[in-house]
């Protein structure tokens, strides 16, 4: 995180209540860039997502577990990583699709991904060689 | 986060308030459906001028009522969401189910 000029980074138990201070927080230390209130907007709109998809789809709603957020400035750039350590995506590419859910009985949208692809400049999903995912964001500061 | 209510004449409305996540969802779905299956009206509007916060859990959370609702025929419609709220609505398409009124 060295080669930022600032970086804060939360672990957090991966508990629903942790929702909102997470994407609060990582929205609030992005304001030294001055962002415009929409973009703030957006910051915290997809860490909701990715945040969520972790207590959710990562962890299955089992409340135990960690979710590791970090959020690191560069200029006018804003980079963010949401990692869980929980069970994967069986197929990236299927998740990211509109309207896609494993849980559909729960009335989950199946558009958390598309909702962060369209509010951020970029997003990247991976697998970590030891398990989880990590969501990888970028919001270039107009 | 507490769900108000009103109705006029045959119109139920619905006040959201605060943020609807995914840790406020459970509580809202609860407290939306005791609302609406008490309700005789031809109507709901979900009246969002008060909602600061909501991501794409809030969408699956109207989208399961409105296909409550639709079953008995109760028209359904959203008002007032704020900026935000409505370009996360407008994104995902879901003023064409459920339309925006002023």
């Amino acid at each position: 995180m060295t080669n930022y000029e600032n970086y804060l980074n939360i672990t957090a138990k991966a508990v629903s209540q942790n929702e909102q201070y997470l994407r609060s927080a990582i929205a609030s230390f992005c304001v030294e860039l001055e962002p415009t209130v929409e973009e703030i907007n957006d910051i915290k709109t997809a860490v909701s997502e990715a945040v969520t998809n972790c207590i959710v789809h990562g962890y299955e709603s089992k409340g135990e577990g960690e979710i590791f957020a970090s959020v690191g400035l560069k200029d006018k750039e804003i980079e963010i990583s949401i990692v869980d350590n929980g069970v994967g995506i069986t197929d990236i590419d299927q998740a990211k699709k509109p309207f896609y859910t494993t849980k559909e009985h729960e009335e989950r949208a199946g558009m958390g991904f598309c909702v962060m692809e369209a509010l951020m400049d970029e997003v990247v999903v991976t697998h970590n060689e030891d398990g989880g995912i990590t969501v990888f964001m970028k919001k270039i500061i107009k | 986060m507490e769900i108000k209510y009103r109705i006029t004449e045959d119109i139920l409305h619905l006040y959201f308030a605060g943020e609807l996540d995914h840790h406020s969802a459970g509580a809202v779905r609860t407290s939306l459906d005791n609302l609406v299956n008490n309700a005789e009206v031809s109507a709901v509007v979900f009246e969002m001028k008060d909602l600061n916060f909501t991501d794409s859990t809030g969408i699956g959370l109207l989208l399961g009522r409105y296909k409550i609702l639709q079953q008995r025929n109760i028209k359904v419609y959203i008002r007032e969401p704020k900026p935000q709220i409505e370009k996360v609505f407008k994104m995902t398409g879901i003023f064409q189910i459920i339309p925006k009124i002023s």
